[in-house]
């Protein structure tokens, strides 16, 4: 199992010297609260690494109770895949919802004997592919994403501002990265596993990402990112 | 290692995709350079605020509409380019191989007349047949025959 225990949304602070080796990230208790949370919700959906596998072999056999713990497994990541790659609410948890539905139809060509996560988000990586080559567009607003809860009070504020200018910076990063950034922050995959889904060398990956956070930092400090 | 090929690492270093040596390259080479440094941090900001954006996002339940969405019959775009495809070819398939299969198209009266007629007149059975191709061969029930059913 080279599945990380860690959030791959939390990257090693400055001065550390972790290095992904395909067990990225730092160890549980550095983690902060809120990742430590979302983290832990996935888990109790699956059950841990042992159960998941045991349920992705019922789930591969068609099995609805299997496939309802999948949905709750993964729904969560796959929103924030789609509100990454596509920017909208609605549009993430439809295409959430689709990438789900294409899983249980494909479920026959999945291994029950290796870990669900890097076929699945291979499978939704592709359909999110096909979703942006039909759409081309980023959505255009001041209220991206929809899905975060309103702002009450001066701190939550100041952090929807700061989101927006993420998203406006975001917006801006070419497809080709963004999707590789999308996955990495929410597939809670090594970067083995990110190649294999993405369908491209690990060189590429790695390349795409830092090419990717490249554009991203410069137009957030264009925008304002920095003093935000 | 140079400012240039350091600030090129920046990024896989805040993203923590650096092998092991290139990491300890720019860690070294930021230690000593403030330029560089600024650069480093300013790209870890960034970073920090790409990954946290969606802390504050809403949790959402797809469990119910998932499965709903299992129990529908497919949408013809999801049932892909082939369906189409298929179901041209089929009807092409009937227009061309239905002729193959059925059986020799009927002959005309005339026709058969012209096969048959002078075998028919022999028997005197089907009455005087013509052959002509303008006037449609007259069947009638022979006169014998007529005279013995009305006896």
């Amino acid at each position: 199992m080279d599945r990380p225990d860690t959030d791959p949304r939390h990257r090693p602070g400055p001065g550390s010297l972790a290095v992904d080796k395909g067990e990225r990230g730092l160890p549980p208790q550095e983690l902060p609260l809120a990742a430590v949370s979302d983290q832990e919700a996935t888990r109790q959906a699956s059950g841990g690494a042992q159960d998941e596998a045991a349920w992705a072999g019922q789930f591969r056999d068609g099995d609805t109770e299997a496939f309802r713990r999948v949905i709750q497994a993964y729904q969560g990541r796959l929103i924030r895949l789609g509100l990454r790659m596509f920017g909208l609410q609605a549009e993430a948890e439809d295409f959430a919802q689709e990438a789900l539905v294409r899983v249980y139809e494909k479920r026959r060509h999945y291994d029950a004997r290796r870990p669900l996560a890097p076929w699945l988000f291979t499978v939704a990586v592709n359909l999110g592919r096909e979703r942006l080559r039909r759409r081309r567009e980023w959505p255009q607003g001041d209220d991206l994403p929809e899905g975060v809860q309103e702002p009450d009070g001066e701190q939550a504020l100041l952090r929807a501002e700061r989101r927006q200018l993420v998203w406006r910076a975001l917006s801006l990063v070419p497809d080709p990265y963004r999707e590789c950034l999308a996955l990495r922050y929410e597939a809670d995959l090594s970067l083995k596993d990110l190649a294999r889904a993405l369908g491209l060398p690990l060189g590429t990956v790695k390349s795409r990402l830092s090419r990717g956070l490249e554009y991203f930092q410069r137009q957030y400090h264009l925008l304002g990112g920095e003093a935000a | 290692m140079k400012c240039e090929s350091a600030r090129k690492r920046l990024a896989g270093m805040s993203l923590g995709v650096l092998s092991g040596p290139e990491q300890r390259q720019v860690q070294a080479h930021v230690a000593d350079c403030a330029a560089c440094r600024g650069e480093l941090e300013r790209m870890r900001t960034a970073e920090r605020a790409l990954s946290s954006a969606l802390e504050d996002e809403r949790p959402v339940d797809l469990t119910t509409r998932v499965l709903a969405r299992l129990d529908r019959p497919a949408s013809p775009a999801r049932l892909g380019w082939w369906l189409p495809v298929a179901a041209g070819a089929a009807v092409l398939a009937a227009v061309l191989v239905v002729p193959w299969t059925r059986g020799p198209e009927p002959l005309s009266t005339s026709e058969v007349m012209q096969a048959y007629g002078e075998d028919l007149n022999a028997l005197s059975l089907w009455g005087t047949a013509t052959t002509s191709e303008s006037e449609e061969p007259t069947w009638g029930i022979p006169t014998e025959l007529a005279q013995w059913i009305n006896n």
